[in-house]
């Protein structure tokens, strides 16, 4: 036998209080580790968004209220489609593009699914009322929607014709430069769910579309989504010209500030929003939920610790006599010490791993409902997690560990 | 083997001391056998822990096999103990949890032996007590008797040169006895180890070629054959 396989026998012979232990010690690293990897996925979510979307606008109904950006059209207000124009004829410094956005929530087979409205590029110019500015528009479609400022660093920019010809690139870019009226593009999601490819012939409302595109999966909410000709999605509601958001591409972000003050004065009807308002919200959510994680979890530990040192000082005492012989056999008190030690850090290393284990299914089942992103464990949490598991253990465990030290030896000549 | 010179001991108690102990001084040689009577409470226990290196003395000093125990500091003295001193408890003190084979290892897996040895050795013993058939029982699941074998299976694993025996017939049934005095005896005669034991039995104390009897905490030889003397 080894030392290690004292502590292991003795822990299996009666393994309840050893696993209460544990399990309070689990529990503390399971919300810290669930919690912040729900957090920092979050985070990350919002530095993409951020880091994608840093110089868009939305152009919103005044009343519509808001969570994502990716679902700023999923409310029931809505503007009418003419702002678009409206913009367009101002001709405001850094707007490269523009998706006026329509949704209609219907089903296809019986399965519920967004359809949403979008515009192509090309009909911005073609359909448009204001006939006479018509040399204007060819003009604007061979450069820009807007006129371009100084140094402009952005990235939409760079967007050549031939990306935006390929349905594909709708997933990256957001926008289409063509799409036929009874044409639909299909989110990877939703396609899968569907189960429907390229080519296929679908039903809805009626009418018959053809899937001109699956698209490739973005990691957001259009995923799940289809998306058709906005005109056509008007004449399905019934709605008339009207949208529920103009998302306005800005080139980049150094123009954001101008471009709000400038489209709020021209549509005054409209609440102009930027990403890092939007997104204000969810950061400081987010801090919150990390603050809060760590203290919950400095609570729970503190609990954890204290169940330890319980379970371990009972233990030291119901063991007096085994001990004692132990001590009379020839074993050093720091023997019995490292004992104690070694079952508290055994309690450490498992309750800190089962927590890493409880936390993370817990944060891929909570998660989702969260975070639209693919969840990531936050591996600072982790390694905080495993190493306070094992430090409070031990901590907690150095009482009862100097008490098994410190043991009269006297106890074993007692007759019971 | 043992010289112990003008060794007490008083406990401290609530305040109040209760001497256990008077001065004693006593030498024992390498192979005797070395009974203690006495009634109970009046300090056997205590003289058998400080001569096992488990309890220090109030005054006096205890030297066996040439080293003065309580100057060793607390790991060699254990460590001296774990090589040197073998103990037998009234109560087998056998660890619960434990098989009979796993307890007989002990004293070997304190001493880090190699697994191999200790079991092979833990075996051996357990067969010399008749025991092979029990390697895998729980102390729970043995009679008085078979405990006490195995706690001497024990006690031997690591032959030791002095066995403290505390009362070590006290629970066990005549036949049980018996065996357990036999063994002893075999220890001294056989292996010339030393052997002083605790005892209520006045048929196994007459039986020792020394006899010591301790009486409200001093110490007297029975039969005076070494200088024992108390102050
Ligand atoms: N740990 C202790 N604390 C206080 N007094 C003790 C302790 N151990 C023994 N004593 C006292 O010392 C005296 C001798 O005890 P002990 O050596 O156990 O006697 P015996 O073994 O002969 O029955 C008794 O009066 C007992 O009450
Ligand atoms: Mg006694």
């Amino acid at each position: 036998m080894t030392i290690r396989s004292l502590v292991w026998k003795e822990i299996l012979q009666r393994p309840a209080p050893t696993v209460a232990a544990l399990l309070a010690v689990a529990l503390g690293v399971a919300a810290l580790v669930s919690v912040q990897s729900i957090a920092t996925s979050s985070e990350a979510q919002v530095a993409r968004q951020m880091n994608e979307l840093g110089a868009n606008l939305l152009v919103l109904p005044k009343s519509a209220d808001l969570q994502d950006y990716y679902a700023a059209d999923l409310h029931n207000e809505t503007l009418p489609e003419e702002y678009v124009t409206t913009i367009i004829l101002a001709q405001a410094v850094g707007v490269e593009e523009m998706a006026p956005k329509l949704c209609l929530q219907t089903t296809i087979d019986e399965k519920d699914v967004t359809l949403t409205g979008i515009l192509p590029r090309t009909e911005f110019f073609e359909k448009s009322s204001w006939q006479s500015v018509d040399l204007m528009f060819q003009e604007m479609e061979e450069t820009q929607l807007g006129s371009k400022h100084e140094n402009c660093t952005g990235r939409t920019c760079q967007l050549t014709d031939a990306d935006m010809q390929d349905l594909k690139s709708y997933a990256k870019t957001r926008v289409v430069h063509d799409l036929a009226p009874f044409s639909i593009l299909v989110g990877a999601d939703a396609a899968r769910e569907l189960n429907v490819s390229e080519e296929d012939e679908v039903e809805i409302m009626g009418e018959s579309f053809k899937v001109a595109a699956v698209l490739p999966a973005s990691g957001t909410v259009d995923d799940q989504r289809v998306f058709a000709h906005l005109h056509t999605v008007q004449d399905l509601s019934g709605m008339g010209p009207v949208v529920n958001v103009i998302e306005v591409m800005g080139c980049c972000e150094d123009v954001t500030d101008g471009l709000v003050a400038e489209l709020e004065e021209l549509l005054p009807d409209a609440r102009v929003i930027t990403i890092s308002q939007l997104v204000e919200a969810q950061v400081s959510m987010n801090r919150l939920m990390s603050r809060l994680s760590y203290l919950l979890f400095a609570i729970l530990m503190l609990v954890g610790g204290a169940s330890i040192a319980s379970v371990m000082f009972a233990n030291v005492s119901e063991r007096r006599r085994e001990l004692g012989t132990l001590l009379a056999l020839g074993a050093t008190p720091a023997l019995l010490q490292r004992l104690v030690l070694m079952k508290a850090s055994l309690i450490g290393v498992v309750g800190g791993a089962v927590g890493l284990l409880f936390g993370a299914v817990l944060a891929f089942v909570c998660g989702p409902m969260v975070v639209d992103v693919p969840l990531d464990l936050s591996l600072q949490a982790i390694g905080w997690g495993l190493i306070s598991a094992l430090i409070v253990a031990m901590l907690f465990s150095y009482f009862p560990a100097r008490k098994a030290g410190h043991l009269d030896p006297s106890v074993c000549f007692q007759d019971v | 083997m043992i010289q112990i010179e003008n060794v007490s001991k008083e406990y401290q108690r609530r305040g109040r001391s209760v001497t256990a102990l008077q001065p004693a001084t006593l030498s024992v040689e390498q192979g005797e056998f070395v009974s203690i009577v006495g009634p109970s409470g009046s300090g056997k226990t205590t003289l058998l822990s400080m001569l096992g290196g488990m309890l220090a003395p109030t005054s006096g000093t205890v030297m066996v096999l040439g080293e003065n125990l309580y100057q060793l500091d607390v790991s060699a003295r254990s460590r001296f103990r774990n090589e040197k001193i073998g103990f037998v408890f009234q109560n087998f003190n056998l660890v619960p949890w434990l098989t009979a084979l796993e307890n007989v290892q002990l004293p070997l897996t304190i001493g880090r032996a190699e697994a191999a040895v200790q079991r092979n050795r833990a075996l051996e013993l357990l067969e010399r007590f008749g025991l092979a058939d029990r390697a895998d029982h729980k102390p729970s699941e043995l009679s008085a008797g078979q405990q006490q074998r195995v706690a001497l299976a024990r006690t031997l694993i690591s032959t030791p040169r002095l066995i403290l025996a505390d009362e070590p017939t006290g629970n066990l049934d005549p036949d049980s006895r018996a065996m357990v005095m036999e063994t002893l005896r075999e220890c001294q005669k056989q292996f010339d180890q030393t052997v002083i034991l605790v005892t209520h039995d006045s048929s196994i104390a007459e039986s020792a070629e020394r006899k010591l009897r301790i009486t409200e905490g001093v110490l007297t030889e029975e039969q005076p054959r070494l200088n024992v003397a108390s102050a």
